[in-house]
């Protein structure tokens, strides 16, 4: 079950780009997002994780004007998004969750048509040569496969080069490669200064991509942090396998918890201090097997990994507090 | 990706600009659309086989029916175009992605309504030209000929803009606009004389964008009061004509108006959001 602590985003040291306070939408009686805060200054990356229907949609078209909150403020570069959309044009750029774009017209004409009705443009061939798209130029949009739509759908947001990007789930459907140009394009964006809010379901996109990451669930930040803060608390895990049949009383370690699976044998090492509580088992079990003289296969000494806290989110386990995290 | 131009003022006027130009592209490609511009043209053109008999002294039915059919391109293709357009790229989430950007609604929909200006001056053109070579007539009054056409254009693009709020997809959206399209067109005056009808259908269908527009632009192309009761027998001229015709404008700008209106409630989300 899900305990009743919740986190916000620890504040950025200096001015946000992006600024949401206790964050409320619903839909009719569907909560979808309940209070929620973070900040984002320029030159940063904020990754907003979360299953389907975690309210990470809904925050981001909060923050496109598009979705008036049912509490709390909204803050794009000082402004109300939807009451000062034109204040923010070229300013703020998005991809959506789906790609929209004429069918009709070419890639080229496509990045033309947002680039010249903008105040603020990308030189054009850097633009396409960014999203790897020079050679499909002349293509007309509704031509591209579904990751070059992806790359035009960026190249349409970057164009304007924007102050702030709200990217969601952008490089669904790319292959690994197309992936990678993606995420050398935001690193270099993010070099520029552009605040960024990143949406996805790829969670080593975030891990290699995000300055600081939250976890979704049911309409709340769950937990919040830098990575490493994100990371902390959720333990070390200590595992070996014994040849033959498995220890009955597998040897009690200071601070871990043991669970028998077969031959292999996994120790949880986690809350505070966690790091010297695992060193201190792991001489602890180096003891127990010389004096057994036994052999431990496959020891291991395992990190815990954004993945096992996404899927403890998930699935409703109560999560610790970050260090420097506030609730 | 260092290299950016100087940021640079782009005001509404050169955002339609570019965006017409984009929508007309779309236009030419998009073969449907082609065939909702040809449409009213051959509808203008059977308009000719009226020929041969006076529906007032000296006007030739054939001539009035097709002078008066400069009113189908901006009934037509504005309803026909427009609803099935603008609920398509909603469904596609083109109009959302547009809205996300920062496009003011003034551009993505003044350009839209730009392109079809621009078809039906182009169909409106032929119609002319067929008119100078079949009749040898020329409009007595340009100015009151065009001025309908373009107000009814915009008039009614704003309404099937506005319109789109209640069609779910672009499939719906083909039939739905038929009860419009049917509306204006059957009570315009071109698909039966309005005469015909009852009284009160008679008095409602003047106050619908097609039957004010196409009594303008009969009266304006012979010099004859076809406004209102008229029934063409009266030559006008001048003051005269546009006096008559000011009951008609008055009930367009109001359509244009309303309709600019109902624009603020579209939906730019196929999930509902606006």
């Amino acid at each position: 079950m899900l305990t009743t602590t919740r986190t916000s985003a620890p504040d950025p040291p200096t001015a946000s780009a992006v600024r949401v306070r206790d964050l409320a939408c619903s839909y009719g009686d569907v909560r979808a997002v309940r209070g929620v805060s973070f900040d984002i200054v320029p030159g940063e990356l904020f990754a907003l994780l979360g299953t389907n229907g975690a309210g990470k949609t809904t925050t981001i078209e909060a923050l496109e004007g598009f979705r008036n909150p049912t509490a709390g403020t909204v803050r794009v570069l000082g402004l109300d998004p939807r009451r000062r959309r034109r204040a923010l044009q070229g300013r703020v750029n998005a991809v959506l969750q789906e790609s929209g774009t004429f069918a009709d017209l070419t890639v080229i004409e496509t990045i033309e048509l947002v680039r010249r009705t903008s105040g603020r443009r990308r030189d054009l061939d850097e633009v396409l040569s960014a999203v790897d798209l020079t050679g499909r130029a002349g293509a007309r949009v509704g031509h591209l496969s579904g990751g070059q739509k992806r790359r035009l759908d960026l190249a349409l947001a970057v164009v304007t080069r924007p102050e702030v990007l709200l990217l969601d789930e952008p490089t669904t459907g790319m292959d690994p490669e197309a992936r990678r140009t993606v995420w050398a394009l935001i690193a270099e964006l993010i070099r520029e200064g552009t605040a960024i809010l990143l949406t996805t379901h790829y969670l080593e996109e975030a891990e290699r991509l995000a300055d600081r990451i939250a976890v979704m669930h049911h309409g709340r930040i769950e937990v919040a942090g830098t990575l490493d803060q994100v990371l902390a608390g959720h333990g070390d895990r200590i595992s070996f396998r014994l040849e033959g049949s498995p220890p009955e009383d597998p040897p009690v370690l200071p601070g871990a918890e043991a669970v028998v699976e077969g031959e292999r044998v996994t120790y949880t090492v986690d809350g505070a201090d966690h790091a010297r509580r695992a060193h201190r088992a792991m001489a602890a079990l180096g003891t127990w097997a010389d004096r057994h003289r036994l052999d431990l296969l496959d020891l291991a000494l395992h990190r815990a990994s954004l993945e096992d806290v996404f899927l403890r989110v998930a699935d409703g386990h109560e999560i610790p507090t970050p260090t420097g995290v506030s609730r | 990706m260092s290299t950016t131009d100087a940021p640079v003022r782009v005001g509404p006027a050169r955002q339609i600009q570019v965006y017409s130009r984009a929508e007309l592209t779309l236009f030419w490609r998009y073969r449907t659309a082609v065939y909702f511009a040809l449409f009213p043209l051959a509808l203008a053109m059977m308009g000719l086989l009226q020929a041969g008999t006076e529906i007032a002294p000296g006007v030739d039915a054939g001539a009035y029916f097709t002078a008066g059919s400069l009113m189908l391109p901006p009934l037509f293709l504005s309803i026909m175009h427009l609803t099935n357009v603008v609920t398509s790229r909603r469904e596609q989430f083109v109009l959302k992605r547009l809205r996300v950007s920062g496009t003011p609604a003034t551009v993505v929909f003044g350009a839209l309504i730009v392109s079809v200006l621009v078809v039906t001056a182009v169909i409106s053109l032929v119609i002319g030209v067929v008119l100078l070579r079949r009749y040898d007539l020329a409009p007595a009054d340009p100015l009151l000929v065009v001025l309908p056409i373009v107000l009814v254009t915009v008039a009614v693009s704003l309404f099937s803009i506005a319109f789109t709020r209640l069609c779910r997809n672009a499939e719906s959206a083909q039939m739905i606009c038929m009860v419009p399209l049917m509306l204006f067109y059957l009570l315009s005056g071109m698909a039966f004389p309005l005469a015909s009808l009852p009284d009160r259908l008679a008095d409602l269908a003047r106050f619908l964008p097609g039957a004010p527009g196409v009594d303008i632009v009969t009266s304006a192309y012979f010099g004859r009061d076809f406004t209102g009761a008229g029934d063409g027998t009266r030559v006008l001229a001048g003051a005269e004509l546009w006096a008559a015709a000011v009951p008609g404008l008055l009930v367009i700008l109001a359509w244009l108006v309303l309709s600019a209106f109902l624009v603020r409630f579209v939906r730019w989300d196929p999930r509902g959001t606006r």
